[in-house]
């Protein structure tokens, strides 16, 4: 959550810890302590992960089910995901449900960073501590409650704004909508300090010396807060994507996927085909088709972010 | 700026500041008024703000029903040992990549590799990670919590700390390197030290992942190791939600991951203002 | 040179990821070990629930009286108790001894449970347990459960709003509608709903059972079955105008406790439910309850309603069969049944406890039980996951009108249901 520098380029240019280097014969032998200081690391990601997720791959081209007898059956479940309409609306529920709460997120966060700015008082201190709060939250917490809080009979937020009976989780053209909502309460938080905290990191006579120069707000936030903090708002807009895509815990509270497939997001309609409907081999099939899209769009997007920051360089 | 302007910039700031506290404040109201409600009293039309008969059952079931005690120590292990486990792992880790040129270009591929699996979606290897669990021992431990949510944190350990060493200046490991400190001593007396608020932040974000985390504990235990979200989602019954025990038992969840990060906030904003500019 | 140190670096890395995971391994073991030291109790995972939790926690501390053998009971929430235990179960875990299932669950589970008929056949304690309920956990002619808790959907009506209106309680479903139909936004009867329907995800398969056996449907789920389209549009029909016409807001999303909740503050004419929730808040007079002594009971309209019941299973993988089967039984014996359905609310399994001196004449009592012994059950044979799966997922996608009209949602499951049912 901190630099995009060395994020998008992760090695760094130079070597200069390795000093004083050691002959070539004594590298081929024996592996340095760079070598030992990374492979801990690495080894815990291949055993926990790597290895269960060529176990995966492997289990995609199977029919496993809950009878745990896997019958190879070659490229069926893909053929099966590609003809499957749930599965599509499932992509498409994603896509709104991200592209949509993340833009909201990324707006609300640069308005009340933009407006909490500069008040450094110990209220507004105060006022930040409280409003990160929902970030540290369960998503499981988050979506019960939020879950009675909109009951149309029930809940408070009919009785508070006088919209008595309205449904919101319970109609299918609002679902979605409020989905995403719950969504922008729980992670706004977390753009607004990663804006907030590179607003705090111009140093103020960058802007004096605008001033003195005799740009405006507007020029001064075009010309010298947006291109700063562009980096830091399209990584920020990465994580979260990525976060987005594995959103479960908080669908499967608050909506459980309905009402219909309004909301059933991939993570939800993977996890009913595995663990519901228990047809392991297809849901394997899913699961790798949506990490490699995921890490080709990842890698595509870093891509994107380099060039920017090069022109911006 | 006029004075008018800066008036209504004033009035602008003081809405957006009440509507923010109201929306962030209501869960927390709903759950502390409905934990010391009576469950005949919950599902009221209209809804009552302030129990009219406050009652402490739903606090002596969470409490004395001898369910918390057990989840709040499995969280709270698994919380604690894995963040510790995740950044020893993660921050010798960064270092070596950051600052170290591997043989065949592996160093790029490895951070490359990091990199990816941050994006891997848990339910890509819950399967075969729940048969691996099961055919080690180890389901329903904290254990496997443990193991779990430490590979998983690694990635995002390693990418919030690697921008911090890589913007230690060049002077420094010149400096070490003239006083002919190996990489070890360089690393454990020269760099640690710098990169504390990057690792504060990093021992941030995962405690908060580990702490709430659901998916992987759902499937990975069964009752010996189940932690809180498992247990809150849990009163759901076959009828429809407990809204009393789940209220009560939510407050009781929440309050040590927000009382920790209202303690950590300064290290929160801190690393990331290090790292994000420049 | 640059391939051989690659590779070098690759052989060295599995070799650290091999230590490690032989250390891992190692402490499993030490630590699975000092699992074990809590000696050789049971272990029995019960859905949680407000009848369900003092029940079994009750009981098995008196069966640990009795026996000196231990439970240790387990609560599990209803959204995830089927998916944790079939993956437990399915990988060969041995978690649990005891387990509570859903009747519809046990053609599923069969392959993973131990087959009790012959138990149950000798079994004097469980004689007096309603035969059609007993029915419901037998898969293959073997029976996989000792029934637990047993009710079914049940009509629930106010006397006094019927009475007043000179209306009679509904016998068929084209009656029900009419009754709804009258309350709804009747001036005269103001904040009263013709009914509420409980048609969230979780229960919404109950609603269109209801109805689809109310109007002649054939059990379904019989092997080589079919689904009747002509009925079961008509179901879906009466479904969507209940749920969104004649309901007050929030039907898709409600279940039992909203629907019981409406019901006691008075503000419905008519509901479908099971009886257990319900029961508990219009029994005793309270401030809450505001139908005290007004309320009628019986079968849902069309004379058959769905069935609903929990069983207790033995896992195949417990190693103490005998103790397993004896705690089975012993929760669900006469003094247990009735105990827990008076203290409780669980709903009953033995046909003495309907009959017992203080349930007999309570004013439900008549009605549940009919409700019980004319209930069809719904799917519950080795498919049964998918095609509950399905008619709650096309159920749902109707009502939320993702589905465009019933007719094309009828033939939907019409399909479906052949393809899951009779295979391919």
């Amino acid at each position: 959550m901190s630099t995009t520098q060395a994020r998008v380029r992760p090695t760094a240019p130079a070597d200069p810890g390795s000093a004083p280097k050691p002959s070539r014969r004594s590298q081929l032998r024996v592996p340095t302590v760079h070598f030992w200081l990374l492979a801990p690391a690495v080894a815990v990601c291949l055993g926990f992960v790597i290895y269960p997720l060529v176990r995966t791959v492997y289990l995609s081209f199977t029919n496993l089910g809950a009878a745990g007898d896997a019958e190879a059956v070659g490229l069926d479940n893909y053929v099966e995901m590609l003809h499957d309409a749930a599965f599509w609306n499932s992509l498409r529920v994603t896509a709104i449900f991200i592209v949509v709460s993340i833009s909201v997120e990324l707006v609300l966060a640069w308005a009340l960073a933009l407006l909490l700015q500069g008040t450094v008082s110990r209220m507004s201190q105060t006022l930040r501590v409280v409003f990160a709060i929902p970030m540290m939250l369960c998503p499981v917490v988050i979506g019960i409650s939020w879950r009675a809080l909109l009951n149309p009979q029930f809940g408070w937020l009919n009785a508070i704004f006088g919209t008595q009976n309205m449904d919101w989780v319970g109609d299918p053209s609002k679902a979605l909508w409020v989905f995403i909502l719950v969504d922008v309460w729980h992670w706004t938080p977390f753009m607004f300090m990663l804006i907030s905290a590179g607003l705090l990191g111009i140093p103020e006579e960058v802007r004096e010396a605008a001033r003195l120069d005799g740009a405006g707000a507007l020029r001064i936030f075009r010309h010298i807060t947006l291109p700063l903090l562009l980096p830091v708002t399209l990584v920020a807009i990465l994580l979260r994507a990525l976060d987005a895509t594995k959103t479960f815990d908080l669908p499967y509270t608050l909506t459980g996927g309905g009402p219909g497939t309004s909301t059933q997001t991939i993570a939800i309609y993977l996890y009913r085909n595995a663990f519901a409907e228990f047809d392991q081999g297809y849901a394997s099939a899913v699961a790798i088709t949506v990490t490699v899209a995921l890490s080709v769009f990842a890698l595509l997007y870093l891509g994107f972010v380099r060039r920017v920051e090069k022109r911006l360089t | 700026m006029n004075p008018v302007a800066r008036l209504s910039l004033a009035a602008l700031r003081f809405v957006a500041i009440a509507a923010l506290l109201f929306a962030t404040l209501l869960p927390f109201a709903w759950m502390i008024s409905t934990a010391f409600k009576r469950n005949s009293e919950i599902l009221v039309f209209p809804p009552r703000i302030l129990p009219s008969h406050p009652t402490l059952d739903h606090f002596r079931e969470v409490f004395f029903g001898g369910t918390v005690g057990p989840y709040f120590a499995n969280s709270l292990v698994a919380t604690a040992v894995s963040t510790i486990l995740t950044l020893a792992l993660a921050t010798p880790a960064a270092f070596a990549l950051t600052s170290h040129r591997f043989p065949g270009d592996a160093g790029r591929h490895i951070g490359l590799g990091f990199l990816l699996l941050r994006f891997l979606p848990p339910f890509a290897i819950i399967i075969p990670l729940f048969v691996l669990m099961r055919s080690s021992g180890l389901i329903d431990t904290v254990f496997a919590l443990i193991i779990v949510y430490t590979a998983f944190h690694l990635p995002l350990a390693i990418w919030i700390i690697q921008p911090a060493v890589s913007q230690i200046p060049r002077e420094i490991f010149e400096a070490a390197a003239m006083d002919r400190a190996g990489p070890l001593r360089t690393f454990w007396s020269v760099i640690l030290p710098l990169l504390r608020p990057a690792i504060a932040t990093a021992a941030a974000f995962c405690m908060i992942f580990s702490w709430n985390e659901f998916f992987f504990s759902l499937i990975l235990t069964t009752n010996k190791a189940k932690t809180f979200p498992v247990l809150v989602s849990s009163f759901v019954t076959d009828s429809g939600p407990d809204w009393g025990t789940i209220a009560a038992t939510s407050l009781v969840a929440i309050t040590p991951i927000v009382v920790l990060c209202v303690l950590l906030q300064r290290h929160l904003v801190g690393g990331l203002t290090s790292g994000a500019v420049r | 040179m640059k391939r051989t140190r690659s590779r070098r670096v690759g052989s060295a890395v599995l070799a650290a990821g091999a230590a490690l995971a032989l250390t891992l391994s190692a402490c499993s073991t030490a630590g699975g070990g000092g699992d074990e030291s809590g000696g050789d109790g049971l272990t029995a995972v019960f859905l949680s629930g407000g009848a369900y939790d003092p029940c079994a926690e009750g009981y098995a501390k008196k069966f640990a009286e009795e026996t000196g053998v231990q439970v240790q009971v387990i609560h599990e929430g209803y959204p995830t108790l089927h998916d944790k235990l079939l993956t437990a179960l399915s990988s060969g875990a041995d978690s649990y001894d005891v387990i509570m299932v859903a009747y519809q669950w046990t053609g599923e589970f069969a392959p993973f449970l131990t087959p009790l008929t012959d138990k149950l056949k000798a079994d004097q304690s469980l004689s007096g347990v309603i035969p059609s309920v007993s029915q419901s956990y037998t898969f293959e002619n073997q029976q996989y459960a000792v029934p637990f808790s047993a009710q079914a959907e049940t009509l629930f009506y106010r006397t006094d709003l019927l009475q007043k209106a000179g209306l009679e309680p509904p016998k068929t479903w084209d009656d029900y509608e009419k009754v709804a139909k009258f309350f709804d936004k009747n001036p005269d009867y103001p904040g009263v709903y013709g009914t509420s329907v409980k048609a969230g995800d979780a229960n919404v398969q109950s609603a269109f059972n209801n109805r689809y056996y109310g109007l002649g449907g054939a059990v379904l789920g019989t092997p080589r079955s079919t689904l009747d389209v002509a009925t079961a549009t008509k179901a879906l029909d009466l479904l969507k105008r209940d749920a969104t016409e004649l309901s007050p807001a929030g039907a898709r999303q409600a279940t039992f406790v909203e629907v019981s909740a409406q019901f006691a503050a008075g503000n419905v004419a008519m509901a479908e439910l099971m009886p257990t929730t319900v029961l508990s808040q219009i029994t005793d007079q309270t401030p809450e309850n505001k139908v005290y002594g007004k309320v009628g009971v019986a079968t849902i309209p069309g004379g058959k309603g769905e069935a609903g019941g929990w069983g207790l299973s033995v896992a195949k993988s417990s190693s103490d069969q005998d103790n397993a089967y004896k705690f089975a039984s012993f929760m669900s014996s006469a003094a247990a049944d009735h105990d827990c359905f008076v203290q409780y609310g669980k709903s009953p399994v033995q046909g003495a406890t309907y009959e017992a001196g203080d349930v007999a004449d309570k004013f439900y009592t008549t009605g549940v039980r009919a409700a019980l012994e004319t209930a069809a059950p719904r799917p519950s044979g080795a498919t049964a996951g998918k095609l509950n799966t399905m008619f709650t997922d096309v159920s749902s996608r109707f009502l939320a009108g993702q589905i465009p009209n019933a007719a094309a949602a009828a033939q939907e499951m019409a399909d479906e249901y052949v393809k899951i049912n009779n295979g391919k």
